[in-house]
């Protein structure tokens, strides 16, 4: 956990998973069930989870954690912010820390605002208001770590038999969030997947037509969904593709070996997007919404309304994140059943450096300095990352999203609903095989997330100051109002001129 | 002198006592707030512990900032325009409305141009970005049915500047409609009789009777324009895209940008310390130029 952070990293999940094991000291193991001993009385946990290939060392790391966190938790009271863990309304939030209650002894109070997350913390966090966990992603944790807010975890991290160990959390993801090589100032709260072209194979299999591999034949497999119309919406009516901006082209910008974010050549920081090299895909997505394959509104469009389109047979191709490609499919089933429907993810177009998808930056979990309950904090993300806690984080709540009965966890209706998403929808933990079973096309997506993700390099200007040249420059480009040389050149100028690339 | 004031305010203890959860409501809430926002503007600000004083070095930033007066410009292109063009449409409805052949219709007319004053701009913004949408927005719809567009209106910074002149125009025109119809049926009906009996016509009423009396409430609207003059951000905050946010960001979402999304909130506050400053020197201005306050 030391070593330094290389500047880029494409991520296998399963080759770091078997190096950790292998790392892993008297890591023995073996066909395992989690036994009642190790979680409270009444738990669904108690009842045994399918059988899966169980780090011994984890077991026993996850018992005493069960056990001290029921100990420790006795009386006291958690403060949580969160963005993305909990119910899916104020209602279940509420359930949600009844079920913290339940499997750990702990009251909490979680805060979970439904918009502006990061606007909420930052009036929270200056107005004094202490919380004992907050929820960020990497970007926002650079800011608070810059000023000084956040607790140092690395020794408990170092001693932490859960987070230290290798089938838990794979030992290279941590250099992920280390700062000055050796300090860690949160934990993780799951893994992060890629986003990717996913696109209608129903309509592929309808017109007999493979799957695309490069932006040509990305581009002839639009222009057949608009001319040869499997959706039936009449002839020239469907479209290509929608983005919600330009969130994400990456996909796209695969098929000339760019890489998103920052890269570094010859000791220089440069932003690839803002290269010549790009100038092609730029041009090639400006010939899409010139002939009316892109979605005309893509510009104003959030991801919702992308998202829509999508699963109602407007458009054949979008880029979004591997678990949606699980989620388009089991909610377009639950909305139709028996739909045709199928999406699929398809990685990126091919380019001199194969394929690049964008990984999520990572998600994690801070204690802040004025935090009242630090050390209660920290036990629960140990907590956080044994079976207990991942089953609350993806199936949610015990007879509300899910039921037990024997060994048989089934999905309710409204766990249905919610997709297996509480804020863990893709668990860290090698250990941990979901007992449900995986969302239709998820597994397949995931595995190219991880043999393609690429995870940026971005910093804390990125989001405020980067993006907005960019996407500025990009969209016009793709509006047709200047060519896409004359947005490089504009990139390269403010981005130079505001100290944001050398 | 002292002890009589002393005695006098001994006399009317009891008033100043009522007058205190006023007085510290407005400490507390108001200038407080004000005081701790104006001192971070002098400030190197910090999410916890002592902040350091750094004198005007955050007022010197923004005065060197280039996008701090292009925002400055956008404000007073998007402000003015709302000012100049918004000004007279709702005195215009107030007239028409008091024209209303029967209370049904008026009331119906009242309650729908009011309507869209009751929603926040989160709907209002969300209903016109799909409205104006290039593809399949009603409005691009109806144009193409005249051969006309599509039209990029929120992705063109002309179209988009337009936009966010018309639509708080639209939206705000039903409030301060009412207020003007508050005032006209005020007003005596006598001098209306009295016209009537004289010869005059409907519109020379309105013209020599509702107009002139009006213009005592158009200086309190045009001051309350005034006042939200450099504070327009709603509209913006909801309705911007990478594509136009160069052209129609004003200072208020300038402030946002800096002081929530990269915690510059030291800089941000010196802003909205010169927005305060302007706003109170335009009023100022404003209340001496149209003699606000004093009898017409």
């Amino acid at each position: 956990m030391s070593s330094k952070r290389p500047f880029s990293s494409s991520l296998s999940r399963r080759s770091l998973v078997q190096r950790g094991s292998a790392l892993g000291a008297g890591a023995a193991v073996g066909k395992v069930a989690l036994g009642s001993a190790q979680t409270p009385a009444g738990s669904p946990a108690a009842s045994p989870v399918p059988l899966t290939e169980v780090d011994q060392d984890f077991l026993a790391a996850q018992e005493a954690v069960i056990a001290e966190i029921q100990e420790m938790g006795e009386g006291k009271t958690l403060h949580i912010l969160s963005a993305v863990v909990g119910g899916k309304t104020p209602e279940e939030d509420q359930l949600f820390e009844e079920e913290i209650r339940r499997l750990t002894g702990i009251q909490v109070e979680l805060v979970h605002p439904t918009a502006e997350y990061d606007e909420k913390m930052l009036a929270d966090l200056a107005a004094g208001v202490e919380y004992d966990l907050i929820y960020m992603n990497k970007n926002r944790m650079d800011v608070l770590v810059d000023q000084e807010v956040l607790t140092d975890l690395t020794e408990q991290i170092n001693n932490s038999a859960i987070l230290s160990n290798p089938t838990v959390i794979p030992p290279e993801e941590w250099e992920l969030i280390e700062y000055d090589g050796d300090t860690f100032y949160s934990v993780f709260n799951k893994f992060e997947g890629a986003r990717m072209l996913t696109v209608r194979q129903d309509w592929l299999d309808q017109l007999g037509l493979e799957a695309p591999k490069t932006l040509d034949e990305i581009y002839d497999v639009m222009v057949a969904f608009r001319d040869q119309d499997p959706a039936g919406n009449g002839e020239g009516v469907t479209l290509g593709l929608s983005t919600a901006g330009t969130y994400d082209i990456q996909p796209f910008m695969s098929s000339e070996g760019i890489r998103p974010g920052y890269v570094e050549v010859d000791g220089k920081r440069t932003i690839p997007y803002a290269t010549e090299a790009a100038i092609p895909v730029y041009e090639w997505l400006a010939k899409l919404y010139a002939e009316g394959l892109y979605d005309p509104s893509f510009a104003t469009a959030e991801t919702a309304d992308m998202r829509n389109l999508f699963m109602t047979d407007k458009v054949g191709f979008v880029t979004y994140w591997d678990t949606w490609v699980g989620l388009f499919n089991a909610l377009v089933e639950q909305e139709n059943p028996g739909s045709d429907f199928q999406a699929k993810g398809l990685a990126a177009a091919e380019g001199p450096d194969g394929v690049i998808i964008s990984r999520g930056q990572p998600s994690v979990w801070a204690i802040p300095v004025n935090a009242p309950n630090a050390e209660l904090a920290f036990k629960f993300l140990e907590w956080w990352h044994t079976f207990p806690g991942i089953i609350l984080g993806s199936l949610g709540i015990l007879d509300h999203d899910y039921t037990v009965e024997g060994d048989t966890y089934e999905l309710t209706e409204v766990g249905a609903e919610h997709a297996m998403d509480h804020g863990v929808p893709t668990p860290y933990n090698t250990n941990w095989d979901n007992p449900v079973g995986e969302l239709p096309g998820l597994a397949e997506a995931q595995e190219i997330s991880v043999e393609y993700g690429y995870l940026a390099q971005l910093g804390p200007q990125w989001d405020a100051e980067v993006v907005p040249i960019l996407d500025e420059n990009i969209i016009k480009t793709i509006l047709g109002d200047i060519s896409a040389a004359d947005a490089v050149a504009a990139m390269q100028e403010r981005l130079r001129s505001e100290g944001l690339i050398d | 002198m002292l002890r009589h004031t002393t005695r006098t305010m001994r006399s009317h203890a009891w008033l100043y006592v009522m007058i205190l959860p006023v007085i510290a409501y407005f400490l507390i809430f108001v200038y407080y707030p004000l005081y701790q926002g104006a001192a971070s503007s002098f400030q190197e600000f910090k999410l916890l512990g002592t902040a350091e004083w750094i004198g005007t070095e955050n007022y010197l930033e923004v005065w060197q900032d280039g996008t701090f007066w292009q925002v400055v410009k956008n404000t007073l292109l998007i402000g003015g325009g709302i000012l100049v063009f918004g000004f007279f449409p709702p005195i215009m409805v107030a007239l028409a409305l008091n024209e209303a052949a029967t209370l049904l219709f008026k009331k119906l007319a009242q309650t729908t141009v009011y309507l869209p004053h009751l929603f926040s701009w989160v709907v209002i913004g969300g209903m016109w970005i799909f409205l104006l949408s290039p593809g399949g927005g009603l409005i691009n719809e109806l144009l193409a049915l005249i051969n006309v567009g599509p039209v990029r209106f929120l992705t063109n910074t002309t179209w988009a500047r337009a936009t966010m002149i018309g639509l708080p125009i639209w939206k705000d025109m039903g409030y301060a409609a009412i207020i003007y119809l508050a005032s006209i049926t005020s007003i005596n009906p006598s001098l209306y009789e009295a016209a009537r009996i004289d010869g005059a016509s409907r519109f020379q009423q309105m013209y020599q009777i509702t107009l002139p009396l009006l213009k005592p409430t158009m200086k309190v609207v045009f001051m309350l324009n005034i006042l939200g003059l450099l504070r327009i951000f709603d509209q913006i905050f909801v309705m911007r895209n990478p594509v136009v946010q160069g052209g129609i960001d004003v200072i208020m979402t300038y402030v946002y940008d800096m002081g929530i999304q990269r915690y510059e909130l030291g800089f941000a506050s010196a802003i909205s310390v010169m927005v305060l400053l302007t706003t109170l020197l335009l009023t100022a201005i404003v209340w001496r130029i149209t003699g606000f306050g004093r009898d017409d």
